[in-house]
């Protein structure tokens, strides 16, 4: 348990400094372009598109943590109506399938980035496209282990009987 | 039969609390399978979202209103509204209402605004002397007042689903938000009259000093608003400019929000609600394009039709169909409804704007209504009182926004006379 504890907190770090950076970059691009069109009617040519590509990056990593912090939106009707010893064993049920499909998804996005996507396509600064896109493989990927060590925890909590630890609901 | 089996399955895993982006996968993984798309398709559907210049508001939006409802903005907002408005009847009531409305339109009726206002608001109003009945309901229904101002979030959301211009979306809202602030603000005053509230008396001098205090957040709402509806800039640079402004004032100049203590975990927050809707909007995305190319609306129309013939009846039915739905989860609602409803409602001749602003006024009501809506659970935690209290308290005020509805349901032009149409 140990062990997965250290893989959560280390992964989940990295992913938040990435996030802070990225989201910077974007509000930072995103005024100076208002700023400079407003001003001087001008604007950085690639502002625009590096600030949408980066809205998806920004977006893949608060969802990778929204899954640690269980901030997906779900409806709860059922679950909230159950006792603490049967909720674990339903939260295990409900994140092993949406790890499942997470992974089905990082599946599609793989063959997306490879065929669906021109690999000479640059979006600006030399920039291949498949280079920003594998932001969607990348953070589904992220988005599934973190389905994984959450199932793993509520499962070792729900076999003990004893409510999840703190990282869990 | 297998088919209904897995719907079955689904629905079973939905209600059992498993996320509802993976669910929407799920289904979209089923439906292009069905039909033989290979499930990339899925993806470069998802991936579409970088072509939505609007798309940017969001993380914007939702940065600046998590960095307000962080600082101590909320209480300067309090005190300002106070010294305006506290000589009125019913005074600190209208207070409620303004400082509210403001404050969700910028936190997007995430549910903050009970958490962060409703714990001054309410002993407040206790201690002035308002019924005890009116004070709970009123801080139940304020937590989605203010959903029709811009930048609220949902309105953005909608815009970016339905594909209608989110500057036109923010103009619309005007008419009927102002009208619901005034006459939440009537009944407030008529409250403070019937319950013979002391009224503080107008100091200038109070006023002055409570101007002072909130000088850097009083003209944001006129930045926003005034900056949009004056043409000056778009909702997406308005974006850009409010969450710089607002930056700027909370960690440098108010110094509410420590750069290395604070600022990171505020990003961190909200980007985990930007995050939890945009995988969910993705996922969208790809059954949209699946029920769009199935033409699933068209049946709906054609099925609908059968029964339904006038458009203020359609409006009607689809009312009630939005309220039950909003009481279950409002930004689901908005990513998978919106889709299938708009090409219905055209077909009826109804303006996707005017069905936006019912839509989103759906959304205000459904927060408070009984017994799901997430105000009432909010309410009842943040002021410890039993959820059949909460219930019985919200009932006056949700029928006077149900009538607010019904007249912005059937005068059109209340919502498109500012926005050229109509």
């Amino acid at each position: 348990m140990k062990a997965i504890r250290l893989i959560d907190r280390l992964l989940t770090a990295v992913v938040s400094a990435v996030l802070i950076c990225s989201f910077s970059v974007m509000l930072g691009l995103a005024f100076l372009q208002v700023f400079l069109r407003d001003t001087f009617h001008m604007g950085i040519p690639w502002g625009d598109i590096a600030a949408r590509q980066l809205v998806i990056w920004v977006g893949f990593f608060g969802a990778y943590l929204a899954t640690r912090s269980d901030k997906h939106f779900r409806i709860d009707v059922l679950t909230r109506f159950l006792g603490p010893r049967l909720r674990p064993w339903f939260n295990a049920l409900s994140d092993i399938f949406a790890a499942l499909v997470c992974f089905f998804l990082v599946i599609a996005s793989r063959t997306f980035v490879a065929v669906g996507l021109d690999p000479a396509a640059t979006l600006f600064l030399g920039i291949p496209q498949t280079a920003a896109a594998a932001i969607v493989p990348a953070g589904f990927c992220l988005i599934t282990v973190q389905f994984l060590l959450r199932t793993i925890e509520t499962l070792a909590a729900a076999i003990r009987g004893v409510p999840p630890g703190q990282a869990v609901r | 039969m297998t088919t209904w089996l897995l719907i079955a399955v689904l629905l079973l895993l939905a209600l059992a609390g498993a996320p509802l982006f993976a669910i929407i996968a799920a289904v979209a993984f089923i439906a292009f399978s069905a039909v033989g798309i290979d499930p990339a398709a899925l993806i470069a559907e998802l991936y579409r979202l970088v072509d939505f210049p609007a798309l940017i508001a969001i993380p914007l939006f939702t940065f600046a209103g998590y960095v307000l409802a962080e600082s101590q903005a909320p209480r300067r907002l309090i005190t300002l509204a106070q010294a305006m408005f506290g000589w009125v009847p019913g005074g600190l009531g209208v207070v409620a209402v303004f400082a509210t409305a403001v404050f969700t339109a910028f936190t997007g009726a995430s549910g903050v605004t009970i958490i962060a206002l409703g714990g001054l608001l309410y002993p407040a109003l206790i201690q002035q002397g308002y019924p005890k009945r009116f004070s709970l309901g009123l801080m139940t229904t304020s937590g989605s007042l203010g959903l029709l101002f811009p930048p609220s979030l949902p309105i953005i959301l909608y815009s970016i689903v339905a594909g209608v211009s989110i500057d036109k979306l923010f103009v619309a809202g005007l008419v009927p938000g102002v009208l619901l602030v005034v006459i939440l603000s009537a009944y407030s005053i008529r409250m403070g009259i019937v319950a013979r509230v002391p009224r503080t008396p107008l100091v200038l001098k109070g006023v002055w000093q409570a101007l002072k205090g909130a000088a850097w957040e009083a003209p944001l709402p006129l930045i926003v608003i005034g900056g949009i509806y004056g043409g000056i800039f778009t909702a997406t640079e308005a974006a850009a400019v409010t969450a710089v402004y607002v930056l700027i004032v909370e960690v440098f100049i108010r110094r509410d929000i420590p750069f290395f203590g604070g600022l990171p975990k505020v990003i961190r927050e909200s980007m985990i609600l930007v995050g939890a809707i945009l995988v969910m909007l993705g996922a969208a995305m790809g059954l949209t394009s699946y029920i769009i190319d199935q033409q699933v609306p068209m049946k709906l129309f054609a099925f609908i039709s059968h029964y339904v013939s006038s458009k203020l009846v359609f409006l009607i039915v689809l009312n009630l169909f939005i309220l039950v739905m909003n009481m279950v989860e409002i930004f689901s609602a908005i990513i998978i409804v919106v889709p299938i409803i708009v090409p219905v409602a055209l077909r009826f001749g109804v303006d996707p704007v005017h069905l936006g602003i019912i839509f989103l006024l759906n959304l205000e009501i459904g927060y408070m209504t009984p017994p799901l809506g997430l105000n009432l659970f909010l309410s009842s935690i943040r002021f410890g009182k039993p959820l059949s209290e909460v219930y019985r308290t919200v009932l006056p005020f949700f029928a006077l926004l149900l009538v607010v509805l019904l007249v912005i349901t059937y005068f059109p032009q209340l919502s498109l006379a500012l926005t050229g149409g109509g």
